[in-house]
């Protein structure tokens, strides 16, 4: 079975203010035992501020992707696993002050591998954000994230592989913020991003959520069966 | 289409709008237009789709019920509710910098219910 987006995720949280730094943090929730959560932020000018970490109140985040390329929003991408204990994830940032944005997911029927395929690029002139990233397992799962310093207005937005989209904020003359997920059914080369707005400065960062169950990503250990003498 | 403005300034543009979706893509909103010559707050609208699992729209840190504003969003089937600027000021809330000034999320529980 596919991972499947839980109902325990939490509501993504924004922070519109210019001039602060404070950390965001999602409501109470309580993710499943097992479950993966993943934690996706951003802020609206790497210039000003980037993420420093992403924190919760129980389970170990791990970092799995971060950037903040000069003329770009910053972002990252962090991971943990449910207790299924009640639990706050905070995203935390270092600068001088700018808009950010906190997505939290939790999957059930799900895993991670040893080391999750992930992928980032940023865009090297404006445009419509594309990236592929190389996913491992069969039924998968890719969650990513894109903010636009560009701050084009996203109201008639359009995904690429059939994403569904679970977190948009659009903050005139500062950023746009997509997040979004799409179903990776076979293992290998997966596109996302948009086709619509052009003329972004995309950051896009994304990360394979495999199926609970899926094929380990490294071979088993063959032993030779004794032989009688 | 919009371009980049001047980083550093405040917010510039009326209305502010947040949406929050939830896991079955239903949404939550908060639309409070402002004046962007005073900068005083005009009221809030609330939005909540039927079915939505959060039902609170929260200012500031909401497991610190203590400093927040909890909006309580139309429950199902009812159409999108209004909260004035007299209303808003009795809370605090003057000017769209004090509406700004924390952040913004969603939630099934009203903060410390």
């Amino acid at each position: 079975m596919a991972p499947t987006l839980d109902g325990s995720s939490p509501g993504a949280v924004y922070n519109d203010a210019n001039n602060t730094t404070t950390s965001v943090v999602t409501a109470s929730f309580t993710p499943p035992s097992g479950a993966v959560i993943v934690a996706k932020a951003a802020t609206a000018d790497s210039a000003t501020l980037s993420v420093s970490s992403i924190t919760s109140s129980g389970p170990t985040m791990t970092s799995r992707v971060s950037n903040a390329a000069g003329s770009h929003c910053a972002l990252a991408i962090y991971t943990g696993i449910g207790t299924g204990a009640a639990i706050t994830v905070t995203a935390n940032f270092t600068g001088t002050g700018a808009q950010r944005a906190l997505i939290v997911e939790v999957w059930t029927s799900a895993q991670l591998a040893a080391t999750p395929a992930t992928h980032q690029l940023a865009s090297s002139t404006t445009g419509a954000p594309s990236d592929t990233i190389t996913t491992t397992g069969t039924g998968s799962v890719v969650s990513w994230l894109n903010p636009d310093w560009s701050a084009i207005d996203g109201t008639s937005r359009t995904y690429r592989s059939s994403a569904t989209d679970d977190g948009y904020h659009f903050l005139t003359g500062f950023y746009t913020v997509y997040n979004a997920y799409q179903a990776a059914a076979s293992a290998g080369s997966q596109t996302y991003g948009l086709t619509a707005p052009t003329g972004q400065t995309w950051n896009l960062a994304a990360i394979e959520i495999q199926a609970s169950g899926s094929a380990p990503a490294i071979p088993p250990i063959l032993t030779m069966p004794t032989r009688r003498a | 289409m919009t371009v980049r403005g001047m980083s550093g300034g405040p917010i510039s543009t009326s209305p502010w709008v947040v949406e929050i979706w939830d896991y079955q893509h239903k949404m939550i909103s908060i639309t409070v237009p402002w004046n962007t010559g005073t900068r005083a707050q005009q009221g809030a609208t609330l939005h909540r789709d039927s079915g939505c699992v959060y039902t609170w729209i929260i200012l500031g840190d909401p497991n610190d019920p203590a400093n927040t504003k909890a909006f309580q969003c139309p429950a199902d089937g009812q159409a999108d509710s209004t909260t004035s600027a007299q209303q808003l000021r009795n809370n605090g809330l003057t000017t769209i910098d004090d509406v700004v000034a924390v952040q913004v999320t969603a939630s099934p529980v009203k903060p410390g219910g």
